[in-house]
């Protein structure tokens, strides 16, 4: 009833996972292949080497429809910020060859949700179909045995192995393939499916070019893996030709040639019912040729992910993004593949098409003689250890060591709602269990006198005036702050209703802040750990008090947090510097403003976001390191900024379009060396002078002291400058 | 290929009002319940064709609405060519900053710069009471001060192609050829001239 493929093994650099697909082949297969992997594995970015030129000539470029790349499980996001945990959507990615009348071939990248396979293979067995806009229709059922074929035929098998998902198979591609199950009966397989008991279906898609035998030297496995298909009775599989016909009724694919919207297709009926997301979520498919940019991030955590796993942007023209998750790896095969057509296309644009395709790969990484020396001495706080910090009268006797710890490694979150009140100052390091007891006793009590006394307002036509204002602002933000999350899902939700409440009595509290448009996002995280009304008051109370992430009404500490950003960049990443003082308002530095105004909230998945803040909240050696985590972002993230001599527009753009897409941890280890590489600075700028106070001298003796020189230039700064006359 | 012209649009207006709204439903054709408030700027784009032989990109700088981000502001709308001031209709403080934000852009960029004025979230005036700004009244203040106006609803798409549509053809047609580049090297337009309106037409085109 099944068998089980062969593991796959490609080329040895290429890490095992489902992916299946094949370069066109030929007898030099295995030359192309080494230079292709001393082209991608070692450089970044990627542009055209000289040397590999030459192997054009040994090299045909794909033919028209011939599919070069396929890849089953790639992810994509639906565009929501809101989400603390990630919605998967996965589907089909697949990649071919197309005759283009304009520049002679392009690629055709499509990517299919899962779902739609899933629904229509059902229906859709045996169809030989024409594309009207791409290739020649390739009846499959008249393709003759592999070992024949010639190279352009394509025989897809797309096997819908249902696998029942035991945790997370997205993140299990081996295990998957190795288990990927070929039934014989579609009937069978729809059952199978129906009795699934997991909500997420995962669906094995595999593709394969047929080869010659002459053409598959030195690959064995894929071989027999192949054979191993065509054993089998073709009509009992789901043998489609490549132009997929099951996706016309819901998407045009003959749009397929141009930037093809994924939402702009569906018909008006259709639109009312679909969710952002559903629409989002769509088949999206466009001609890589008529793109502006390609770009590759490697995320290479390689504790939760394969290796090769990360997302491939991409970026129309027009600046519309597209981001796909390659979960399972597949990343270096598709360098691989985008490389070899980047000769061609190099070939092309040498021969006057010019064509705005360009892709390069961003691996944020750090080298390890890059990182802070103590990068992983320091595990997370859990609960164990977090008992072990305190004396037997609950005292933490060496508060620096534990603040140290949490800024390397963080706090398991089931034991957040219990350090972030030490973190956010609503008890101090050395109290006792009784103190803390006491203190929470009397906040208690302070915070019922708050909101009494705002109730009472109402009495004075001023203040309820100045309420009634309040009200207003926060009613519209409470509704649309982390309503994906669990906490506030729903409608009437009763945490709204709380967080409203303490939003409004924060005003009360502080009428000379009132209410920030940003602190419900900052609320809402803490609400969800403590998830007391009062201690969750007071600790944002703390976080407003001692952070700076927000404005006061005259913006002044906006303003500052920009000039500290600015010469902080001048000192570590003084490329980037130069490029944003290039560019007119370059030196505005727009795409930071959201990350310093909701300390990166929006920019990383929730538990990296909180991470960053618990490892500000430290004040370890500094009381910026949010601007040090900045500038971390556009060191790992940014070079493409400059070598593609971005614009502001550009800039904002390309920020916010991998906001939610980058590797936190990369970012804090880069943070963490950037602000050890700032201590080890002899000399810092006037305006640095202050970006430590609040975190103290740790336990030593005396602070950090650098050389101090003065940068200000007009009268009136050199006036107030205490350093003024302190030359560079 | 040829780079269709492009300008940038700024939307500006109190906090809530649906500025993120129209944008989204502008570029994407999406509408969102409660979509996050705007915290800084974000940018979209989006390609209008404005007739036979002229397409221009919006580039659209959505920005933040509360008041407390006033001075962040003039970075967001420095050099725009054109900006989307938005209220909405059963919020009658939010047509005052409305006119607060008209007054500042004319005073920082000049008579030139095409405003339009959109009165979001049309779709509830049908509910009973809801409707707070009369939009006879608006359709005065907007006639006093150049301003493209037009009540629009996000959440149904009302109007929002329409406002931003007349606000590029006011945009093609005041600045003819310097910021606005046509589209170079495609076709010659099959028709003549195009009428009426041409002043975006430059005479180059009939050289051919």
């Amino acid at each position: 009833m099944s068998s089980l493929y062969k593991k796959i093994s490609s080329a040895p650099t290429t890490p095992i996972n489902n992916q299946r697909s094949s370069p066109p082949k030929h007898s030099v297969t295995s030359i192309i292949r080494l230079a292709s992997n001393l082209l991608t594995h070692r450089a970044s970015p990627i542009g055209v080497p000289s040397t590999t030129s030459s192997l054009l000539k040994n090299k045909c470029p794909p033919l028209d429809g011939e599919i070069i790349f396929s890849k089953n499980n790639i992810c994509v996001h639906p565009p929501s910020r809101l989400h603390s945990y990630t919605l998967h959507h996965p589907g089909y990615l697949c990649i071919k060859c197309q005759h283009d009348p304009q520049f002679g071939s392009t690629l055709i990248l499509t990517w299919i949700p899962n779902s739609t396979l899933k629904n229509r293979s059902n229906t859709s067995q045996q169809s030989s179909i024409s594309d009207e806009a791409s290739s020649p229709s390739i009846d499959t059922n008249a393709d003759p045995p592999p070992t024949s074929t010639p190279r352009h035929s394509l025989s897809r098998t797309i096997d819908s192995g249902y696998h029942t998902t035991n945790s997370n198979l997205l993140l299990s591609p081996i295990e998957q393939d190795n288990q990927s199950v070929r039934r014989h009966s579609s009937d069978d397989k729809y059952e199978d499916a129906l009795d699934d008991k997991s909500y997420i279906r995962q669906e094995s898609v595999t593709s394969d070019l047929t080869e010659g035998p002459d053409e598959i030297l030195g690959e064995p496995d894929d071989d027999e893996a192949f054979e191993h298909i065509d054993t089998h009775d073709q009509s009992s599989n789901y043998v489609i030709d490549h132009s997929l016909p099951f996706m016309k009724e819901t998407e045009p694919w003959k749009n397929a040639t141009g930037v093809h919207k994924p939402d702009s297709s569906i018909n008006e009926d259709d639109e009312a019912i679909r969710t952002v997301s559903e629409q989002f979520c769509g088949v999206f498919s466009v001609d890589l040729g008529k793109m502006r940019s390609l770009r590759l991030f490697y995320c290479d955590d390689a504790s939760t992910t394969a290796s090769g796993s990360g997302q491939l942007v991409i970026a129309s023209c027009e600046s519309q993004y597209k981001v796909l998750h390659f979960h399972n790896g597949g990343l270096d095969r598709l360098i691989e593949i985008l490389n070899e057509w980047n000769l061609f296309a190099y070939e092309k644009t040498r021969r006057g098409f010019a064509n705005c395709y360009q892709f390069n790969v961003v691996r944020p990484s750090i080298d390890s003689s890059d990182l802070h020396p103590e990068e992983g001495c320091y595990h997370l706080i859990t609960n164990d250890n977090w008992r072990m910090c305190m004396n037997s009268s609950g005292q933490i006797e060496d508060n620096h060591q534990l603040r140290k710890t949490i800024f390397f490694a963080g706090i398991d979150p089931s034991i957040a709602n219990e350090v972030w009140p030490f973190l956010l100052h609503l008890y101090p390091f050395d109290s006792t269990f009784e103190q803390r007891e006491q203190i929470r006793h009397n906040k208690y009590l302070h915070y019922q006198k708050i909101r009494a006394r705002r109730e009472a307002a109402i009495n004075d036509p001023e203040e309820a005036q100045f309420f009634r204002d309040v009200e207003a602002i926060i009613e519209k933000d409470v509704v649309r702050t982390d309503r994906s999350h669990p906490y506030f899902k729903g409608d009437d939700n009763p945490n709204l209703r709380v967080m409203k409440e303490i939003l409004m009595n924060y005003a009360a509290y502080c009428p000379t802040m009132g209410y920030n448009q940003g602190m419900s996002d900052l609320l809402a995280p803490i609400l969800t750990v403590i998830q007391n009304d009062s201690d969750t008051f007071w600790c944002f109370v703390g976080l407003m008090n001692r952070t700076i992430f927000i404005s006061t009404p005259t913006d002044d500490v906006m303003e500052k947090q920009l000039r500290y950003l600015r010469e902080l960049l001048l000192l570590m990443l003084p490329l980037f510097h130069d490029h944003c003082a290039k560019l007119p308002d370059g030196l505005d530095l727009l795409f930071a403003h959201r990350w310093i105004l909701l300390c990166f909230k929006r920019e990383f998945p929730g538990h990296e976001a909180l991470r960053m803040w618990e490892a500000c909240w430290s004040h370890y050696q500094t009381d910026y390191f949010h601007l040090f985590i900045c500038i971390s972002i556009m060191a790992v993230y940014g070079d493409d900024i400059v070598q593609q001599n971005l614009g502001t527009d550009d800039m904002l753009l390309h920020f916010n379009s991998l906001a939610m897409h980058m590797s936190g941890s990369i970012v804090l280890k880069k943070a963490r060396s950037l602000l050890y590489k700032f201590r080890l600075l002899q000399r810092i700028p006037c305006c640095l002078h202050d970006i430590s106070v609040l975190a103290g001298p740790g336990n030593w003796d005396s602070h950090h002291v650098p050389q101090i020189y003065c940068i200000c230039t007009t009268d009136q700064e050199k006036e107030r400058c205490p350093f003024s006359g302190l030359c560079m | 290929m040829s780079r269709p012209g492009h300008f940038k649009m700024v939307l500006l207006g109190e906090s809530a009002v649906g500025k993120s709204s129209l944008a989204l439903r502008f570029a994407k054709g999406q509408y969102q319940d409660h979509a996050e408030s705007t915290i800084g700027a974000a940018f979209l784009t989006h390609t209008l064709q404005i007739d036979a032989d002229t397409t221009l990109k919006v580039e659209l700088w959505d920005t933040a609405g509360q008041e407390r981000y006033h001075s962040l502001a003039p970075m967001y709308y420095r050099g725009a060519q054109a900006a989307l001031v938005v209220y909405d209709i059963t919020n009658a403080d939010s047509l005052s900053q409305a006119k607060k934000w008209v007054k500042e852009l004319r005073t920082a960029n000049g008579i030139d710069m095409i405003i339009g004025l959109a009165g979001n979230k049309a779709d509830l005036a049908t509910t009973v009471n809801k409707r707070k700004v009369d939009a006879r009244e608006v359709a005065e203040y907007a006639d006093d001060n150049q301003l493209i106006f037009m009540e629009t609803s996000a959440k149904r798409g009302d109007n929002v192609s329409e406002i931003f549509m007349n606000v590029a053809r006011q945009v093609a047609m005041k600045q003819p050829t310097n910021t606005l580049n046509k589209p170079q090297g495609a076709f010659p337009p099959t028709k003549p001239k195009p009428k009426g309106n041409s002043s975006c037409c430059s005479s180059s085109d009939s050289k051919s």
